[in-house]
């Protein structure tokens, strides 16, 4: 008998069979937990809204939350916010999660780590503690987190963490503000010894407003940002006939996971904001395993060819397609959207660049004539 | 060395899960993921530091097919494996 070789947790390839295995039989290993939607900072992009009228989850509650999810087989278990450390029993609840065998992530700004803190995290032996950085100076991350300090602070947290060993994210979302900075945020992870992270993906906030919108690259900051060299260059890809591409597999929501609000709602996932129940209603696995007929509809896309609004789109192949902003945007987790949509014909013409540099015409007339071509 | 008599408990670090019948192990510190079979999942059940190796053994001849002398073998390689990865503990 052997005990398979050991993966590394990086290896997407060989933990897409994990993850595939746990789709087919709906498993929600992958769980997105929020602590609190209270937040120490005030970014100018954040889609959380807290809600006063409604009580964030008890320790009590938690706890039986987490007792179900172990049941239900989650295992990996992030706890997120809002900022976590806002809550007094955050240790509490993580080393009961750890006591349950789960392998947690933290995501915090990192404004309320000194030493203690830094030293129980050590303790607690997370997979990684996931940080937001914006910026490699005071003037663009305090501007997007409008808190003056900011950026100090982080540093200081960081080399806590760092001292300790502590696997660290820096996570940026790339915005108007700080686009040229890309570069010297992926340096300074490397320098720091931790693994960065890069989004565009700027939403709408939780009660449906728009403002955060104002942030998101335009088109020509999209396609600076896409044919850039962070976090890689774009490598050619080749489309397959239509009737192989359609059969492209979308994201699965629902199936290998889900988020769960302060409040206790059950989300397919944390960008697909459409409550499948509350656990404070039901219990857990008779939510996740019942036939609301909004859980069989999200769990019945697989496929483009299963999007009527995408099923004929011949970039498909190339879509970075979240039915959850298509849901933001449209009202509907089945329609194309204007973000993902603008994204893709972005992500065309760098493919095309990126062709035309295999067939070895650089920076020159070729270039401009992919160019021509993709944007007809 | 991994000798019948001894006692092993799973790492309190170490994360995992049975899924489908089959656990799947993780290593927050090496940020290793280790897919068990059947049978794997089965010992690392029973690593609950009370049991001896030879224990362990004896109920795993007793749940599944096979040569006694080759399972009690591959018992104690793979718990040997689990003690290099740092996946238990000696008692």
């Amino acid at each position: 008998m052997e005990c398979s070789q050991p993966i590394p947790i990086s290896a997407e390839r060989h933990l897409e069979n994990i993850n595939k295995k746990a789709e087919k039989k709906c498993i929600p290993m992958h769980i997105h937990l929020e602590l609190t939607y209270r937040c120490n900072l005030r970014c100018v992009h954040c889609y959380c809204v807290e809600d006063k009228e409604r009580q964030e989850l008890s320790y009590k509650e938690i706890v039986s939350l987490l007792d179900q999810l172990a049941d239900a087989g989650g295992i990996f278990l992030t706890l997120t916010g809002g900022e976590v450390f806002l809550r007094s029993d955050f240790f509490d609840i993580a080393f009961y999660a750890k006591r349950k065998n789960f392998a947690t992530r933290v995501f915090t700004n990192g404004m309320l780590i000194d030493e203690s803190v830094a030293d129980r995290l050590l303790k607690l032996n997370p997979l990684s503690v996931e940080l937001s950085l914006y910026g490699t100076n005071e003037d663009v991350h305090d501007g997007i987190t409008r808190v003056k300090g900011s950026f100090r602070k982080l540093q200081q947290t960081i080399d806590l963490l760092r001292k300790r060993n502590i696997t660290i994210f820096l996570k940026t979302v790339v915005m108007r503000q700080n686009l040229n900075e890309c570069e010297d945020l992926f340096r300074l992870s490397k320098q720091l010894g931790a693994h960065s992270g890069f989004s565009f993906d700027v939403t709408p906030k939780n009660d449906g407003s728009i403002e955060p919108l104002k942030y998101r690259l335009n088109e020509d900051e999209l396609f600076k940002y896409i044919s850039g060299d962070i976090p890689q260059k774009w490598e050619y890809v080749e489309i397959p006939p239509h009737v192989e591409a359609v059969k492209r597999e979308t994201c699965s929501p629902a199936r290998n996971g889900c988020a769960i609000s302060p409040y206790g709602d059950i989300y397919p996932c944390a960008q697909l904001l459409l409550p499948i129940g509350n656990v404070r209603e039901r219990p857990f696995a008779e939510i996740w395993n019942s036939d609301l007929e909004v859980l069989s509809d999200i769990r019945s896309i697989r496929t483009f060819g299963d999007l009527d609004g995408c099923s004929d789109c011949p970039d498909l192949w190339l879509c970075q397609r979240c039915h959850g902003l298509a849901h933001l945007e449209t009202g509907d987790i089945r329609s194309k959207y204007k973000l993902g949509c603008d994204a893709t014909k972005i992500v065309k013409r760098v493919n095309e660049l990126a062709k035309n540099r295999l067939k070895g015409g650089a920076d020159g007339e070729e270039d401009k004539e992919a160019l021509r071509e993709a944007d007809a | 060395m991994v000798s019948l008599e001894n006692k092993f408990i799973r790492n309190d670090d170490i994360a995992w899960r049975i899924i489908d019948g089959e656990a799947l192990v993780v290593s927050p510190k090496s940020s290793l993921i280790y897919p068990l079979n059947e049978v794997a999942t089965r010992i690392w059940e029973l690593l609950d530091g009370k049991r001896t190796v030879f224990d362990i053994s004896s109920i795993i001849c007793d749940e599944f097919e096979g040569d006694t002398a080759v399972i009690q073998k591959d018992v104690v390689d793979f718990i040997q494996d689990l003690l290099k990865g740092g996946l238990i503990n000696g008692m």
